[in-house]
């Protein structure tokens, strides 16, 4: 079979296989150094391309092995991607042969790798990708052999390689076992390895440095990681930018301060706005998560005093997941957005001419549309996997029974997941209905009605598209879905997108019972929508974000009100809702029209006895 | 003497350890640069990650000496006898290795930028990835004996500018190592693998490359006259200006293969497989094609002046503009 018609076959299978748009996402990050979660475009990429991209990257395929188990092992959901992993390299390693080398004389040096056969690629006669890399890619020939020579003339070859494994996979400890290891690895193979590990050479730069400190002979392991670092960097090369703006799937970067509407953006514009912020706790903001491995954290960080980092990525905006989210899981997919986000919001805001303005807003929708159903597909996408993982997962549970109960049982069980998801969809509908009611009594008569959020209308099994899905916006407020309403900025602050508040004391029973059920749940937005019911009438707005399990209460008002007054509102109201899903909740209070906060507090959820029957 | 009298002579200022036996000896990472270890007996000695930069090791015997990331840089090794000792990654950039015996030696990643390395025996070593640019390695009659890479391991090496004329790399394992600019003149290769390598401008005159493998290896320009590759497999090689006149080529494989402006005057390629090949523009005056297989060839405004072609397999050939054998212009 030559290459071409194992090529045919190999696209063919993957194809077909219900994981294609995971293991398109793997390959595009293998070869692009970024995360694509946008099905559409996933979708508008050849698996054919991807895979000669892949193929193009001229690894051998333990190389390939090992790059993609990096890979999958730093996703959530890294046992899934682990799986993804195993079924591209089964398919890639078709188009390697095995070579017998029978001559090669057995040196103690070659001892163990002698039973080996030697893994060649055999890739002529394949053509080249239409769309070949153009990410960060291994400079070929003469570049690639210099880089070396450059390394190596800074530090023996050894103290490079005991860095870069350090840095790759843990401590160099000099045991027998990872000297075997290090054997067989080439310092070319390391050096790739680090290169695809790494997505910018900022990571490059931590983890070797970091990797360096910690080995036996520090000043001359950093100097090492220094030289590397040194020459390294120029490959990831021009596509510095596109790789950093094209981020990858780390959830905690805040959207850029073009995208107004967001309120939570707001705050964390703040930060990255360099504006002293009381949001002190890293947590907030902090890019890398401890425990639940996210991909790279590639952005040029800004270096803030307490380690919390981010920066503006002006194309590509991630909104953060809070954890405790009922149906969503923090995956990539859920959490991409698209530049276009801001784009309409920002336009609409000014003095333009009615055609103008017309066009505008056609295209806005157009926009908001194109959002909107890359929601829609992520939830779905999303849908499917699980119902997929249900799937199996009831099969495996089932095996005992007889068919028929299996069959009967299966369904039963797949059926109620999309009845109780459908429920629960319906409450986010009402509490949506609500919430728009309450924004509309606010306005004043002159200002046109918002658009209803742009949720197209779509048939009951379909998982929430808002606050269920899009609470990995922290803006817990109906503004995120529309867009910026078409009000001179001037207008009374009531109108600020993000944060119109849920009118007072007009919640209906009925409303206020599905807002309190998801408020039980640890739904944000609805945490905020109930105690806004109060606040208001004191002229204090609150908004709900939840970051890496603490709930943040961010309250803001025209007139301080008094802390202790307020935070102890708030945590009544908390403990009232016996909410178990935050580990900690903290209030924070700025000035109306503030971007920052003025203080912040730190909320004991342990009860305290009841201080005043008014709080305010 | 042992590792501790050592180091403590050697910090109090002393460096003459001639002919000193240290057998076994354990002195992993020690410094000891500059110490003069001439004709000292280090047999299977630990001195991994040791300093020994301008060290004296003159005929020194380290024979199974573990020598992994050490650094040797500038060393004296003439005639030292580093067979099967482990220089993995060890740095020997600049050092004069001259007649020592390095056999079964293992040097992955080693580097030996600018070492000199003439009349050195490295058959059988592994020098995988190691880096050899600018070292010499040359034959110098009645002085030095001819490298010997025999059965070497030089997957990836990078031996840019190297001068191996007339060194034995007999079945040397060369794929995907860079021999840039190399000097290989006269130079033993028979049986050698070179695919996927990098032979841009490498001097091949006069070598044997008898039944080597140069799949997809990239030979632009390289000057390969009076070279003998009889069934060699240049499938798919990039030979775009190579010189070959005079070479023989009888019974290769250059299916595929570029030879786009190529020189092959006087070239035997008798039984050669020249399928698809793509000799646009080659000079071909009195190539012999005899039984050879053109099968699709390009042989787009060749010259192939007085060649012999009559019992070639010209089916699909192009011969636009071509100058056939009695000098006529194909159209």
């Amino acid at each position: 079979m030559n290459n071409l018609s194992i090529l045919d076959d190999v696209v063919r299978q993957l194809e077909l296989d219900p994981n294609i748009i995971r293991i398109k996402k793997l390959i595009f990050f293998t070869c692009y150094g970024s995360w694509e979660s946008n099905i559409n475009t996933l979708n508008s990429i050849s698996t054919r391309d991807l895979l000669l991209n892949l193929l193009n990257l001229n690894l051998s395929l333990e190389e390939l092995t090992t790059v993609l188990n990096n890979i999958a092992n730093k996703l959530n959901k890294s046992t899934e991607y682990a799986f993804i992993a195993k079924q591209i390299v089964s398919q890639i390693s078709r188009f390697y042969a095995p070579e017998e080398d029978l001559t090669k004389p057995l040196t103690a040096a070659n001892a163990d790798d002698a039973t080996q056969p030697e893994i060649s690629l055999i890739h002529q006669q394949l053509p080249q990708p239409s769309n070949p890399v153009l990410a960060p890619k291994l400079p070929e020939a003469d570049e690639w052999w210099d880089l070396k020579i450059k390394i190596i003339q800074q530090t023996t070859p050894m103290r490079a390689k005991i860095v870069i494994f350090s840095a790759l996979y843990h401590e160099f400890t000099y045991s027998e076992k990872d000297w075997s290891i290090i054997k067989k690895q080439d310092l070319d193979d390391l050096l790739r390895n680090l290169f695809y590990t790494c997505a910018t050479p900022t990571e490059l730069e931590e983890k070797l440095t970091k990797a360096a400190k910690k080995l036996d002979n520090p000043s001359e392991s950093i100097q090492s990681a220094t030289a590397i670092v040194k020459y390294l960097r120029p490959c990831y090369g021009a596509s510095d930018t596109v790789s950093e703006a094209v981020s990858s799937p780390v959830f905690w970067q805040p959207a850029s301060e073009e995208s107004s509407p967001s309120d939570a953006a707001m705050i964390l514009n703040n930060h990255a706005n360099g504006s002293s912020s009381e949001l002190g706790n890293t947590s907030f903001i902090e890019p890398t998560r401890s425990g639940n491995s996210t991909p790279q954290t590639d952005q040029e960080l800004p270096s803030e005093p307490n380690g919390a980092a981010f920066a503006p990525a002006p194309e590509v905006q991630h909104i953060s997941p809070p954890s405790p989210e009922p149906t969503a899981e923090p995956e990539p997919d859920t959490a991409a957005s698209d530049g276009s986000y801001s784009t309409g919001s920002k336009a609409i805001a000014g003095n333009f001419n009615i055609a103008a303005a017309l066009k505008q807003t056609r295209g806005l929708e157009a926009d908001i549309k194109a959002i909107v159903s890359d929601r829609v597909n992520g939830v779905m996408n999303f849908m499917e996997d699980t119902l997929t993982e249900l799937e199996k997962v009831l099969e495996r549970r089932l095996r005992g029974e007889s068919v028929n109960r299996r069959i009967y049982l299966k369904y039963k069980f797949l059926k109620e997941l999309i009845a109780e998801v459908q429920k629960n969809a319906d409450k986010y509908m009402d509490v949506l209905s609500q919430m728009e009611a309450d924004d509309l009594q606010d306005l004043k008569p002159a200002a046109p009605a918002e658009p209803t959020p742009a949720v197209p209308s779509i048939p009951l099994e379909e998982p929430p598209t808002k606050p269920g899905e899009l609470s990995p916006e922290p803006p817990t407020k109906p503004g995120d879905m529309r867009t910026e309403p078409p009000t001179k900025p001037g207008e009374q602050g009531e109108i600020r997108a993000a944060e119109t508040p849920v009118k007072s004391p007009d919640i209906d029973g009925e409303q206020r019972a599905k807002v309190l059920e998801l408020a039980h749940q640890g739904s944000p937005k609805a945490i905020a929508a109930l105690m806004n019911q109060y606040l208001k009438t004191k002229g204090i707005t609150a908004l709900a974000i939840v970051k890496e399990d603490c709930l943040h209460i961010i309250l803001e008002s025209e007139q301080e009100p008094h802390p202790d007054k307020i935070v102890h509102f708030v945590r009544k109201h908390i403990l009232e809702l016996q909410l178990t899903s935050f580990e900690s909740v903290k209030a924070h209070w700025r000035k109306l029209g503030n971007k920052s906060p003025s203080w912040s507090k730190k909320i004991e959820l342990i009860p305290e006895p009841d201080l005043s029957a008014n709080p305010l | 003497m042992d590792s501790s009298e050592i180091l403590k002579r050697y910090r109090a200022g002393e460096t003459q350890f001639k002919g000193a036996n240290l057998r076994n000896v354990n002195l992993k990472g020690a410094d000891l640069i500059g110490i003069d270890l001439t004709s000292a007996d280090l047999n299977s000695a630990n001195l991994v990650m040791a300093y020994l930069s301008r060290g004296k090791l003159y005929g020194a015997n380290l024979f199974s000496a573990k020598l992994s990331g050490a650094n040797l840089e500038r060393a004296d090794l003439r005639g030292a006898n580093l067979s099967d000792a482990d220089l993995h990654g060890a740095s020997l950039q600049g050092a004069n290795l001259s007649k020592a015996n390095m056999a079964l030696a293992n040097l992955l990643d080693a580097n030996l930028i600018g070492a000199d390395l003439r009349g050195v025996n490295i058959s059988g070593a592994c020098l995988r990835g190691a880096c050899l640019r600018g070292a010499n390695m040359r034959e110098e009659k009645r002085a030095y004996k001819p490298a010997n890479l025999r059965g070497a391991d030089l997957r990836g090496a990078d031996l840019r500018g190297v001068n191996l004329s007339g060194a034995d790399l007999s079945r040397a394992d060369l794929q995907g190592a860079n021999l840039t600019e190399t000097n290989l003149r006269g130079a033993n290769m028979e049986r050698a693998k070179m695919s996927y390598a990098v032979l841009k401008g490498c001097f091949l005159t006069e070598a044997n490359l008898t039944g080597v493998s140069f799949l997809e290896a990239v030979m632009v320009g390289a000057r390969m006259e009076r070279v003998l590759l009889a069934e060699a497999d240049l499938s798919g090689a990039n030979m775009r200006g190579v010189l070959l006149p005079d070479a023989k080529l009888d019974r290769a494989l250059l299916t595929g293969a570029d030879l786009t402006n190529a020189n092959l005057n006087r070239a035997d390629l008798t039984r050669a497989i020249m399928i698809d090949v793509n000799l646009t523009n080659a000079q071909l005056i009195q190539a012999h094609f005899t039984k050879s297989d053109l099968t699709g060839a390009n042989l787009r405004l060749a010259n192939l002046s007085e060649a012999e072609i009559s019992t070639a397999n010209l089916l699909n050939v192009n011969l636009s503009g071509a100058t056939m054998p009695d000098g006529e212009v194909q159209p």
